[in-house]
């Protein structure tokens, strides 16, 4: 429809714009032993439109993944096999925890924690990532260790 | 993802006009985003590729208000939306905007010099409050936001169309035209008219203008000695009868013209508030003949 040609029209140049950052973190991945077919670049970019609609944001450019890729593509716990969708997956995270945090972490940095706790205290695990509070985040970034809790005995 | 068509939808005026084809909206549409990003950016200060919907959302209508408001303080067609360069059109009007913000806080400082609150709780409540407020409107990112808290109740209302700074400015307007009228007259008899309009009218939300202006008209109407303030009883029935004997619409003209009269002479030469003024006892007119003695009560008898 004429009407929603605008919303499609920012879809198509984004997801074009997107496909094509992806194709060039495919050159850095590749050191690593990461590489994304074409089908997944597609379907992370339809996870994007998805993810954003599901956390209620709005986004200018190509958004987050080429920023999460260039952070975790080095992580010893990223395997080919499941490469797309933990990419996928920090995606929904990063737009989860944008929403909780406010305006308090930039997107670097918010990206920065996520590395931290997940080729940290959660090794990998990205259940223990997901169940990250804020001040897991905060700490993260800061290098602050969480304090140790106090024993009642 | 959001939709211009709804914010554009929701502003008063010109930019909800419907005489854009689809295809016009949808061009308009993508102009707006652009400005979107940019705005985006201004609030992220570039920290953050994306917004929570309503946050963009209200940037967006941020945006379309400035426009609009240029686009009509200028007298400049909507379809100039489609044939200018957008973002050098919101540059334009953003430093209307901001003229306006300036003329503002002149209106401003012209109400806390001039404008007497006769104790008033609310008037001084709404005043303090805008003096509060105004140093933080953000006209770049959310200039369609209201400005200040406003309690006190003026006699004709701003129009609910109006938004942010362009609202404030119209009630500071209005405001002052008030209390032009109100500044005319003995301080004395000005506050006992108050008293007998309404005794709690220090605690209330009550307009002072109105019952004021009320008596101005009837005196006018009774051939002069606006600035007694005072109407018997017999007098406020005397108004009613002769109001009462004219088809509506004459006694409508008749309740402008006599307050028109009564600017003059108390030399409120200005066309506004001889409009105000007479808007203001137009609007008596159904209190006046609502029924016999309710004279009485729109014009707060001694």
């Amino acid at each position: 429809m004429v009407e929603d040609s605008f919303n499609l029209i920012i879809r198509q140049t984004q997801t074009a714009a997107l496909t094509e950052q992806l194709h060039k973190c495919n050159e850095l991945s590749t050191r690593y032993g990461l590489r994304l077919t074409d089908t997944q670049i597609a379907s992370l970019s339809r996870a994007r439109v998805d993810a954003l609609l599901e956390s209620g944001r709005v986004e200018f450019g190509v958004g987050a993944l080429p920023a999460l890729i260039y952070a975790f593509c080095d992580s010893p716990y990223i395997v080919h096999e499941d490469y797309c969708q933990t990419l996928s997956v920090l995606q929904d995270l990063f737009y989860q925890f944008k929403n909780e945090l406010g305006t308090t972490l930039s997107d670097e940095e918010l990206i920065s924690a996520m590395e931290q706790i997940y080729n940290g205290k959660a090794q990998g695990s990205l259940e223990a990532l997901e169940n990250a509070t804020t001040g897991d985040l905060y700490r993260a970034l800061t290098g602050t260790p969480e304090e140790e809790e106090e024993d009642d005995d | 993802m959001i939709d211009a068509r709804d914010t554009l939808a929701a502003q008063p005026g010109a930019l909800a006009d419907a005489s854009f084809s689809p295809q016009e909206t949808a061009l308009i549409q993508g102009r707006l985003m652009l400005l979107l990003e940019r705005q985006m950016r201004l609030q992220t200060q570039g920290d953050s590729a994306s917004l929570p919907a309503e946050e963009a959302e209200e940037l967006l209508e941020s945006v379309v208000f400035t426009l609009r408001f240029h686009l009509e303080a200028n007298g400049l067609p909507t379809r100039t939306m489609l044939t200018a360069e957008l973002a050098a059109l919101f540059a334009q009007a953003q430093k209307t905007l901001f003229g306006c913000v300036a003329e503002t806080e002149t209106l401003y400082q012209t109400a806390c010099r001039t404008v007497r609150l006769w104790g008033s709780r609310s008037l001084r409540d709404t005043i303090s409050a805008i003096g509060d407020d105004l140093p933080f409107y953000d006209a770049r990112l959310y200039a369609h936001r209201p400005v200040g808290e406003i309690d006190y109740q003026l006699c004709l209302p701003v129009p609910e169309t109006l938004l942010g700074i362009e609202y404030l400015h119209e009630y500071l307007r209005r405001l002052l035209t008030e209390n032009e009228l109100l500044a005319r007259l003995s301080p004395t008899r000005v506050q006992a008219l108050l008293k007998r309009a309404c005794p709690e009218y220090r605690q209330l939300l009550q307009n002072l203008y109105e019952p004021v202006a009320a008596n101005v008209v009837g005196l006018s109407l009774l051939g002069g000695g606006e600035t007694l303030l005072e109407i018997t009883g017999i007098q406020a029935e005397r108004i009613a009868a002769q109001l009462t004997a004219l088809p509506t619409a004459e006694a409508r003209a008749r309740l402008r013209t006599a307050a028109c009269e009564a600017c003059q002479r108390l030399s409120l030469t200005d066309a506004f508030s001889i409009d105000y003024c007479g808007k203001t006892a137009e609007a008596l007119y159904p209190r006046i003949v609502a029924a016999p003695g309710s004279a009485a009560g729109a014009f707060a008898v001694c």
